[in-house]
């Protein structure tokens, strides 16, 4: 050991930030993380967490905006079963239950080493006994791409369905722009994502031009990679602790550290060497310095609200067409869902521009379909042995003919979507049956619906 | 007798630290003269991953502009060790990360 560490960039991933958050209160160190997005890690258990990007609380915000905008009124959330994937997703339930919407089915996916075979019997699921067509995923990058992958080989990117992936799809599009051109591109057609907005600035424009020779100097025997929105959060977060430093030591603060406290080495004796562990002193300060920030950087201004969370956070609502993307709008906290970059406050000014939706349509999906499981709709039909015309079941099969089924069909097509329905005879083929009793079926549950068939019935009689 | 020797060398290093964090205190020249030389900070990413990758390098790119930047820390150089976390966020990558943040 030669000296202690004042603060730490990162954890990167939420889930270790959960864990690293514990220590970091107990050494008085700030964690500054630049990408750890789970909602609840601002929160007064960890309060020397910073979270230096934006909160999934907020993208979901957004996400349950974009569900109410189309009038969806169930979703199905496919999410990563770890902090960072649960977390969100309970943000999501809570922002989709602000609007009287909600999501139908969560259905967890495996963070790590996840098989295509898990995958695929995932999503065979959704298609076969699911209602909802809306798909929100939030996933990681690492695997992200190939869930759509197997999507479209099950026929669930044609038109009809909704996918809303969260931010990991343009961090990944941007990072990798050779995606574009590769097959991969077939697979995510008509899917409507997110990405943290960053104003244009001439800072962030001269980091963007440097950009291609910084990351060839870090990886020169690779490929350049592009830059994402999190290396803008990642260099403004050195910044704005820089600048915190810099406050602090001008304060007259110092950087010194005391021997851990007595409660830990009382826990961990000789076993874990937490005695080597030393307390932060101007830690609290220097907290307080970061949280007071109000710097300019490459992704906007750095200033934090009472939360711990950053002030003036806005998303770019995304749709993939063809070899690339195309902004149809923004969302943001104070304005939601908005056109252009700054929001007019007219009512007449359009929320969202059209969307490409999978199966390239344009004609927004009305976001369910009946499940193969689902119920149908079950006709009762009074089987006669007196005006066959009007109805009669043919011999021998569960089918029936004659002019009121043929209305009843003509008018069942005329609906929008598919309906699946069923008749249900009643009668012995014999004798007319009664109607009282016929009626009766219905008091005890068979189904509304026959009066539909039965009052169709009286009234061509009356014809 | 091991732990009397333990409690022992941890004395030494924390009067090493107090001595490198300016435990002595200036003679009145005002705040600039306890500055320390330098500031060691520390990262937690994963460097092969999509969001690391480009982080890592922002990162150090940032770090860089501040050295070399006089209007700010000026005479204090930020020192940065990164911690790579590969590609787990699982128990292995977990404690990896503990022992960095508290041994560093």
């Amino acid at each position: 050991m030669t000296s202690e560490t004042v603060a730490i960039i990162g954890p990167q991933y939420s889930v270790m930030a959960h864990v690293i958050s514990h220590i970091a209160n107990e050494m008085q160190v700030p964690l500054l993380s630049f990408a750890a997005t789970d909602p609840t890690l601002t929160s007064m258990q960890f309060p020397y967490f910073v979270r230096t990007t934006q909160s999934d609380l907020r993208q979901m915000a957004a996400v349950a905006e974009i569900v109410d905008h189309f009038q969806w009124r169930d979703v199905i959330a496919i999410f990563v079963d770890d902090d960072h994937g649960r977390n969100g997703v309970a943000a999501l339930g809570d922002k989709l239950a602000e609007k009287q919407r909600k999501i139908s089915h969560k259905v967890p996916f495996r963070p790590y080493n996840i098989t295509r075979e898990e995958i695929n019997s995932a999503l065979v699921k959704i298609a076969a006994l699911m209602e909802s067509r809306v798909i929100i995923l939030h996933i990681y990058p690492s695997f992200g791409v190939e869930v759509l992958h197997v999507a479209q080989s099950l026929g669930m990117m044609q038109s009809g369905y909704v996918w809303i992936a969260t931010d990991w799809l343009t961090t990944l599009l941007d990072s990798d722009p050779s995606l574009f051109t590769s097959p991969a591109i077939n697979d995510i057609q008509g899917v409507v994502t997110l990405r943290m907005h960053t104003p244009d600035s001439d800072i962030k424009d001269k980091f963007i031009s440097r950009w291609t020779k910084l990351s060839q100097k870090e990886n020169p025997n690779q490929d350049p990679f592009g830059l994402n929105i999190f290396g803008l959060y990642a260099y403004d977060t050195v910044w704005a602790l820089a600048y915190a430093l810099d406050a602090l030591l001008k304060d007259g603060g110092t950087l010194s550290f005391s021997n851990a406290s007595s409660v830990i080495n009382m826990l961990t004796g000789d076993i874990l060497h937490l005695d080597a562990m030393r307390v932060f002193v101007s830690g609290s300060m220097l907290l307080k310095k970061i949280l007071e920030s109000n710097t300019s950087g490459l992704a906007g201004q750095m200033m934090f609200d009472s939360d711990g969370n950053l002030m003036h956070q806005s998303y770019e609502i995304i749709n993939v067409i063809g070899s690339g993307i195309r902004r149809i709008g923004y969302w943001s906290e104070t304005s939601g869902l908005h056109t252009e970059e700054a929001p007019t406050h007219s009512n007449s000014s359009e929320r969202l521009y059209d969307v490409i939706w999978p199966g390239q349509t344009t004609q927004t999906p009305r976001g369910w379909s009946f499940a193969s499981n689902g119920r149908q709709l079950r006709i009762g039909v009074i089987v006669r042995v007196t005006f066959p015309e009007i109805v009669s079941r043919i011999e021998g099969t569960d089918t029936f003919s004659g002019y009121c089924i043929d209305v009843f069909t003509a008018a069942m097509n005329l609906l929008p979507y598919p309906t699946p329905f069923k008749f249900i005879p009643f009668g012995d083929g014999k004798t007319n049956p009664s109607h009282s009793d016929f009626l009766q079926m219905v008091t005890i549950g068979v189904s509304i619906h026959v009066f539909l068939i039965y009052r169709l019935f009286c009234i061509m009689l009356l014809c | 007798m091991l732990a009397v020797k333990k409690y022992n060398m941890s004395k030494v290093w924390i009067l090493a630290l107090l001595i490198l964090y300016g435990g002595f205190p200036s003679k009145g020249t005002g705040n600039v003269s306890t500055r320390p030389s330098a500031i060691n900070i520390g990262a937690i990413l994963s460097f092969n991953s999509t969001v690391g990758r480009v982080a890592k390098v922002a990162i150090q790119a940032a770090v860089d502009d501040v050295n070399s930047n006089a209007t700010i820390l000026s005479g204090t150089k930020l020192n940065i060790s990164m911690l790579d976390t590969k590609l787990s966020t699982g128990f292995l990558g977990i404690i990896a990360c503990t022992f960095f943040t508290y041994t560093s």
